[in-house]
């Protein structure tokens, strides 16, 4: 399960640049680390890159609290 | 929390802009913003901060009514309102703590989070400077750190917790590798690459290696340049906070379970094999309670406290001792022993490298001495190593002793010890100083000599100084 999580977030996510912002690797990573609960965050997760990259979805979300 | 000039903001308390800490006639104020003080009086009320409270896991704290805050008008103005903390006897930082030390602080602040998150809280840092111990047990004392638990949020201090708590505990448990130095090089601690560069392929199977180490270096430098904003990602796709507690629940299993095999000191050994007979450790021990009850000094330093022999007898005559060594195992012995006494504050230390003032305008953090000013100070069995071993000329190490304290307990060690034997044996001896008759005339430059005793045939020589200006 870490094993799909951790590739979603990889294949996923944002390219990197030159410069460092430590805490957001780390937050992703809380999502690994929360185990069996984070399952369905992970997925959640996963669809929501995956809509942006085939252009179904805005890239960047608005702050929303009614997702 | 050391004592200023009146009303004096403490250096390092910067960071967090909710709220700044004061000193002022010996006490310790801390001004909040409008938000931290609604959270703070909020706090109060709940049970699980009320239990924490009561169990003396948080610093004794209470707001001050406006009519009583002593502080100047000037500061007052910049706060909402102001806490009044308990004073924490002696203000210790991480890098003088030994293993058991950081990972019963580690297990404070897990507690701390998963009680916290439970109830609707988080604390926003994650940082052992947060952690005092007051009787031996760890205290938290920034109660700022508290606030609300956003909907949604991860827990924001996980990678400050694995770079100041984790991966020092990390290192001393797998690797063998003292911690202190780590500590006290880097303000913020072992970063996530440095630990991944320190751990190599082998070490990714032991407990926690490959999640919080090798893969969260691997996610920092995948994420970042990131622009992205995760943490409104990770809150639509549903983040809650029963993610934060089995991550925090599992930290703690790991935390719980580490260990250090602390064998294999150079020094660990000494109480069992010291070189004395059991007449002259009698003598010995009844020497420096003899000079602690006749001079009822209120801190007492013993440097070079090896696993606090003497540091135990000074404890039955004196408020407050704080026992220093080099060696991460005789300390941590000391730390471990429930016998000994809560008025022992156990500190790796190196009396020829002391902890300096350093960070942030090197204020951040500052030297012991800052900290606790000692009224007496053993020396024993500690000479030798400082003039021969760290090459400290002997005068300036007299020279130093005098510019710490008003008593001086220390012991001459013979150039016939077989210790001081074993530390010449490789080296030229250039130490034309190391001689009875030139440690008595150093001392006798700032002190008078109250009382010396000669213990081990005459081999070692205990001294009781005081300086002319106390009587």
């Amino acid at each position: 399960m870490r094993i799909l999580i951790v590739t979603c977030l990889l294949l996923f996510g944002p390219d990197a640049h030159a410069y460092l912002d430590p805490g957001t690797g780390s937050m992703f990573l809380q999502v690994i680390l929360g185990g069996v609960a984070a399952i369905g965050v992970a997925i959640k997760l996963y669809w929501h890159k995956l809509m942006a990259a085939l252009g179904l979805r805005k890239k960047e979300e608005p702050e929303d609290e009614s997702v | 929390m050391t004592t200023g000039t009146p009303a004096s903001v403490d250096a390092g308390s910067f960071r967090d802009r909710d709220g700044r800490v004061y000193h002022f006639g010996g006490r310790v104020f801390r001004g909040l913003s409008g938000p931290a003080l609604e959270t703070f009086r909020n706090l109060q009320t709940r049970p699980f901060y009320q239990k924490l409270a009561a169990a003396g896991k948080l610093v004794g704290s209470r707001e001050v009514a406006a009519a009583d805050n002593p502080l100047p008008d000037a500061v007052k103005r910049q706060w909402a309102g102001f806490l009044e903390h308990d004073r924490i006897g002696v203000i210790s930082y991480p890098y003088e703590w030994t293993f058991g030390m950081l990972k019963a602080a580690a297990c404070l602040q897990l507690e701390l989070v998963e009680r916290a998150v439970n109830n609707g809280y988080t604390l926003k840092d994650a940082t052992p400077y947060n952690v005092q111990f007051v009787d031996r047990r760890a205290v938290f004392i920034d109660l700022a750190s508290f606030e609300p638990l956003g909907e949604g949020e991860p827990w924001a201090g996980y990678r400050q917790f694995c770079e100041m708590y984790l991966f020092p505990l990390f290192l001393q448990a797998y690797k063998g590798c003292n911690f202190q130095p780590f500590l006290r090089a880097a303000i913020n601690g072992v970063d996530v690459q440095t630990a991944a560069a320190l751990f190599g392929l082998r070490d990714r199977f032991r407990k926690g290696v490959l999640t919080h180490v090798w893969l969260q270096a691997k996610l920092d430098r995948h994420y970042g340049g990131s622009s992205e904003n995760v943490r409104s990602s990770l809150k639509s796709a549903g983040f809650n906070r029963e993610l934060i507690l089995a991550n925090v629940r599992k930290l703690s299993k790991l935390v719980q379970g580490l260990g250090w095999d602390a064998a294999g000191s150079e020094w660990g050994d000494y109480s069992e094999f010291h070189n004395y007979s059991d007449t002259d450790h009698a003598l010995k021990e009844a020497f420096v309670r003899d000079a602690v009850v006749a001079e009822r000094p209120t801190t007492v330093w013993d440097i070079g406290c090896n696993t606090g022999q003497f540091s135990r007898v000074a404890a039955t005559a004196c408020p407050q001792v704080v026992s220093m060594d080099i060696d991460h195992v005789a300390v941590e012995r000391l730390f471990l022993d429930a016998d000994a006494p809560d008025n022992i504050l156990p500190l790796v230390q190196n009396i020829a490298d002391p902890s300096p003032s350093w960070g942030w305008r090197n204020r951040e953090r500052s030297e012991l001495v800052h900290r606790c000013r000692p009224d007496m100070v053993l020396c024993l069995a500690l000479i030798h190593h400082v003039v021969i071993t760290a090459n400290i000329p002997l005068a300036e190490f007299i020279d130093y002793l005098a510019g710490l304290t008003d008593r001086l307990v220390i012991e001459y060690v013979s150039r016939r010890d077989e210790k001081v034997r074993t530390l010449l044996r490789n080296k030229d001896d250039k130490y034309s100083d190391y001689s009875r008759a030139s440690l008595e005339q150093h001392l006798s430059r700032h002190f008078d000599i109250e009382r010396s005793a000669d213990v081990n045939d005459g081999d070692r020589t205990l001294y009781l100084c005081v300086k002319s200006t106390v009587h």
